[in-house]
């Protein structure tokens, strides 16, 4: 489907790009940067209107917090990449679950719940502490603590 | 104590080793199973693709076996499961309905004029929604739901003859006392 | 025609790697001096062999001999030719050549280090022999899996058009990262046979110390390039401004790294201060050994990542049973002989020596290797125990690492204080405490007037990073190379965390004439036109980048269609900096003039590839250095 859509967005773009050059190409090409920087002084002038974010929040909090959520969350059908990462259309169908939860104010736990609830432990990138992942998460500890003897053996 | 001290590292190495070869014979990476087995079907609400005043909800499905099926016409492994669906509906009578995910209605109704219309009532489901709430990962996907109202089996791709004889239909027998 | 002649040379490689291990391997039990003086010719001949098979496939490539299934899979008539050089190692069968040919490489560097030998064999050239026979062994092994499962001469069924080079993979990046990766990588097995060659031979000596140390940093040296190489590559091409993802494959490819890193660091105690030498010696094994798991890994499917190669199971379980015998032989080898080799005896040295810094780098080194290790594997483990499907990703790693690095670097900054054996602690602390003072200082300075905000991590880890840096200035003159290498890795943490904390991402939609403001600078979206290359179509779009009111640059990303397998690639385009990137991403066409884009502002990025760069000098210049050293 996207390859379907940037197909035809290439055929609008390619079909206009005649006029384009017969346009341009008499004036000349420093006339063209002449045009070009009197093109960019008019857009200051006018002050166009602004992008605007595909994600709005009114709250910076929310706003922070759909960042870091749509990173931790994994898409599903994709080669290991997270949700923020992916254009994949479940992962975008999944940014936009996350991003309507987020405005309607679900706490981090709840839409983490709600995902794993339908798609498994599997699709949360930071594994949560449990009886199955307890090894993981004190691993590194132990570890660390586990080196003290090995140096204070060595004299 | 000694030789003890020894074979350690060999044992982890081969329980390592074991684990490894392990999963190389049974590992399918890209085979989830459904995280909501045994759950109820969510309670979802979509309008009826053939009439947008009528509603296809989870509680049509409730009563007896059904199977929920969602496809589309874009997906190229939908149209091959078509047959053996149509096949499941008028053969085995198995009620199926369907969820059309991220279609144009106009194309849907009309392809299942085309290759015949195995569903008892299909619901749009235009942006995906439903589909998210289903756990889905793509199309076609099946799910076998139980008299109750509970997700019994979730099938991930096309449903094939093989499939049908060895998990679905056993499944369908079981729970809707078929004998 | 070039299949036939490319087969053959792989057999003839085959052959002379059989000879290679063994005659040297029988000489050595009999004690006959002419059969272990077949191992260099034998080494010699593999190479040959396996280059000129090499070679043929390349040519294969570029004359694009599409009989060959191989390079129809991999190649198309308008692929560029830059790319169908290098598409040889593209996929499986080919990159498994590379990996056999980089080992021979290795392999005829380590015969040519010794003075040839007369009818006398002294032990030195003796641990060189069997250096080379193990190094044959290795070879014969994956020889075999490459004739066996793997073979890239294999004909083509039918006629075949060409499927091309996947679109990723086209790029400058890929030219060079592959290669020094696999350098890298098989670099590590040098360390691994000259330690076995010791171990068989006699004891842990000077003489291995002092080899296995210089071709470790050499294979450090690459593997470093390579992994920066990687993340530069990835951070142009997988359009989302991220430079490393704890992908299971990069894993793969940090895990011998910071095993090496270690080694290297524990080499210094063995060749210069006597101690620690099975340490050393099982690191050595160990480095190796996970290059080895890192390859098993990346070929058989277990894992899910963007990297992996697609492959069946079979070829997975011939690479296990290799990993397996090579991994559980040397384990036997090093069992069975350390206990016979006793430590000499050193003198002691206190806790603020430089004895005791080395060694507890190499541990937290190592905590850190086992701690990736386990999270790359856990998953699996929990499946083949049908215990579920979990996912261990980035924000693990990332939140597991951090303290690690921060510890690792708090001692990076006192140990090149402490002196040997017994330095004067109060001097020590006294210079460290100054030098964190100073840090502290710049560091709050810096972050102050840059943020106008203090963020924890930011400032730990720049107080951190500069405390490095000053507290080796001082051994610039004694130790060139550590001294570089070490403020590499201090620019590449500051970059990485800096890059962290200050990047601004911004994901918009934007119509044509409007402009998006990030950070400091407003974008404006100009135009887009048709593109096509010699394997593509796509549509360019043309961005105005404004800083303060006057032009800094223009930004063309590109959306592209690869004709022949019908894939969508976006390519972001960057205008680097010193002190940022600016990163530019179309997204999709919503509608006709307009398009969601994603900007990015990333402070600092471009200090994680000169660090790294940075860091591979140093280590360079630690082996050259060397050389010119008088041993008083």
């Amino acid at each position: 489907m996207i390859v379907a859509r940037i197909k035809s967005a290439l055929w609008i773009v390619t079909a206009q790009a005649p006029f384009r050059k017969r346009r341009l190409v008499w004036i000349g090409k420093g006339a063209n940067l002449l045009l070009l920087w009197i093109l960019l002084i008019a857009i200051f002038c006018l002050n166009m209107a602004h992008a605007e974010n595909l994600h709005p929040f009114t709250a910076p909090d929310d706003a922070s917090r759909f960042q870091q959520l749509t990173k931790e969350i994994r898409c599903v059908v994709c080669q290991n990449q997270n949700i923020a990462d992916s254009n994949a259309p479940l992962a975008n169908d999944l940014r936009e679950k996350v991003y309507q939860m987020v405005l309607e104010k679900k706490s981090n736990k709840e839409i983490k719940e709600y995902l794993v609830k339908r798609y498994g432990e599997f699709i949360l990138l930071q594994p949560r502490l449990n009886k199955l992942t307890f090894f993981l998460w004190v691993f590194p500890f132990l570890a660390l603590a586990g080196i003290l003897p090995f140096l204070l053996r060595l004299k | 104590m000694q030789t003890i001290k020894k074979i350690i590292p060999f044992l982890i190495l081969f329980a390592l080793l074991g684990i490894l070869g392990k999963e190389l014979f049974y590992a399918k990476p890209n085979e989830i199973p459904s995280a909501l087995l045994g759950e109820d079907l969510p309670n979802f609400q979509l309008p009826n693709l053939f009439s947008s005043k009528k509603v296809v909800a989870q509680k049509d499905l409730v009563g007896r076996v059904t199977l929920l099926n969602i496809w589309a016409t874009w997906c190229y492994a939908c149209s091959i499961e078509h047959p053996l669906l149509l096949k499941i509906s008028e053969k085995y009578h198995v009620p199926i309905y369907g969820i059309d995910y991220k279609d144009d209605p106009k194309d849907a109704i009309a392809w299942l004029v085309k290759n015949g219309n195995p569903y008892v009532m299909v619901g749009k489901d235009r942006l995906g929604n439903v589909a998210i709430d289903l756990g889905v990962y793509g199309t076609p996907e099946t799910f076998v739901i139980s008299p109750q109202g509970k997700i019994v089996y979730r099938h991930i791709g096309a449903i094939d003859q093989k499939a049908w004889d060895e998990i679905l239909y056993p499944l369908i027998k079981k729970y809707g006392n078929i004998a | 025609m070039i299949s036939l002649f490319g087969e053959i040379s792989l057999v003839f490689s085959l052959i002379f790697s059989l000879l290679q291990s063994a005659l040297p391997l029988w000489g050595y039990w009999r004690n006959n001096p002419y059969l272990l003086a077949c191992a260099r010719p034998s080494a010699w001949g593999q190479f040959i062999f396996i280059f000129i098979a090499y070679l043929l496939l390349t040519i294969a490539f570029v004359t694009n001999d599409f009989s060959i299934a191989y390079v129809g899979a991999n190649s198309h008539p308008t692929l560029p030719l830059m790319y169908r050089l290098t598409a040889v190692w593209g996929a499986h069968e080919g990159s498994i050549l590379l990996w056999i040919v980089i080992l021979n490489v290795w392999t005829v560097c380590v015969s040519l280090t010794s003075t040839p030998e007369g009818p006398r064999m002294t032990p030195c050239s003796k641990m060189i022999t069997l250096t080379l026979a193990i190094l044959g062994l290795i070879s014969f092994c994956f020889l075999c899996f490459l004739l066996l499962t793997s073979n890239p001469f294999l004909a083509a069924m039918g006629p075949q058009v060409g499927h091309d080079l996947n679109p990723l993979l086209q790029d400058p990046g890929f030219v060079i990262h592959p290669p020094m990766l696999y350098i890298g990588y098989v670099g590590f097995s040098v360390a691994f046979a000259i330690t076995l060659a010791t171990l068989i031979s006699g004891g842990l000596d000077h003489a291995w110390a002092q080899l296995t140390r210089r071709f470790t940093v050499a294979a450090w040296c690459f593997l470093t390039l390579g992994i920066t190489l990687g993340s530069w590559w990835a951070y142009r091409v997988l359009g989302w401004g991220g430079f490393w993802f704890w992908d299971p494959v990069e894993n793969a490819s940090l895990l011998p790294w910071l095993a090496g890193t270690a080694l290297m660091h524990v080499l210094i105690l063995a060749e210069k201060r006597n101690i620690a030498k099975a340490w050393a010696a099982l690191l050595a094994l160990i480095s190796f050994a996970l290059s080895l798991l890192g390859t098993f890994l990346v070929r058989s499917g277990l894992l899910i990542s963007a990297h992996t190669f697609a492959n069946d199971p079979a070829r997975g379980i011939f690479l296990l049973l290799l990993l397996a015998i090579l991994v559980t032989a040397a384990l036997a080898v090093y069992i069975v002989r350390i206990p016979n080799f006793s430590p000499t005896q050193t003198s002691p040295f206190s806790w603020f020596s430089r004895e005791r810094a080395l060694l507890l780098n190499s541990a937290l080194l190592f905590v850190a290797m086992m701690t990736i290790l386990l999270g790359t594997l856990y998953p699996l483990l929990l499946d083949a125990l049908h215990l579920g499907t979990i996912s261990v990703g980035a924000p693990y790693f990332n939140l597991v690492m951090m303290p690690l690095v921060l510890i690792a670097m708090a001692f990076m900054g006192i140990a090149p204080l402490c002196q040997w054996e017994k330095p004067t602690v109060k001097m020590v602390c006294a210079q460290a405490g100054k030098q964190f003072l100073i840090s502290l200082l710049i560091a709050t300075t810096l972050l102050w007037s840059v943020t106008d905000q203090l963020e924890i991590t930011a400032e730990i880890s720049l107080t951190l990073s500069i405390w490095i840096m000053l507290s080796v200035m001082n051994s610039f003159r004694r130790l060139p190379g550590m001294t570089i290498a070490h403020i590499g890795f201090a620019i590449m943490v500051i970059g990485i965390m800096l890059s962290g904390t200050l990047s601004k991402e911004r994901e918009v939609r934007l119509r044509l004439g409007n402009a998006v403001n990030i950070g400091p600078y407003q974008i404006f979206f100009i135009d887009t036109q048709g593109i096509s290359g010699s394997n593509y179509r796509g549509i360019r779009a043309t961005f105005d980048v404004i800083k303060n009111k006057r032009h800094v640059t223009n930004l063309y990303p590109e959306k592209r269609i690869y004709t022949v397998r019908d894939l969508v690639m976006t390519k972001v385009d960057i205008h680097p900096g010193i002190f940022r990137d600016l990163y530019i991403a179309l997204g999709e066409p919503l509608n006709e003039n307009d398009w969601s884009i994603r900007v990015y502002y990333k402070p600092f990025m471009r200090w994680v590839w000169f660090g790294g760069i940075i860091m591979m000098l140093g280590g360079l210049l630690a082996i050259f250095h060397r050389k010119k050293e008088i041993r008083v």
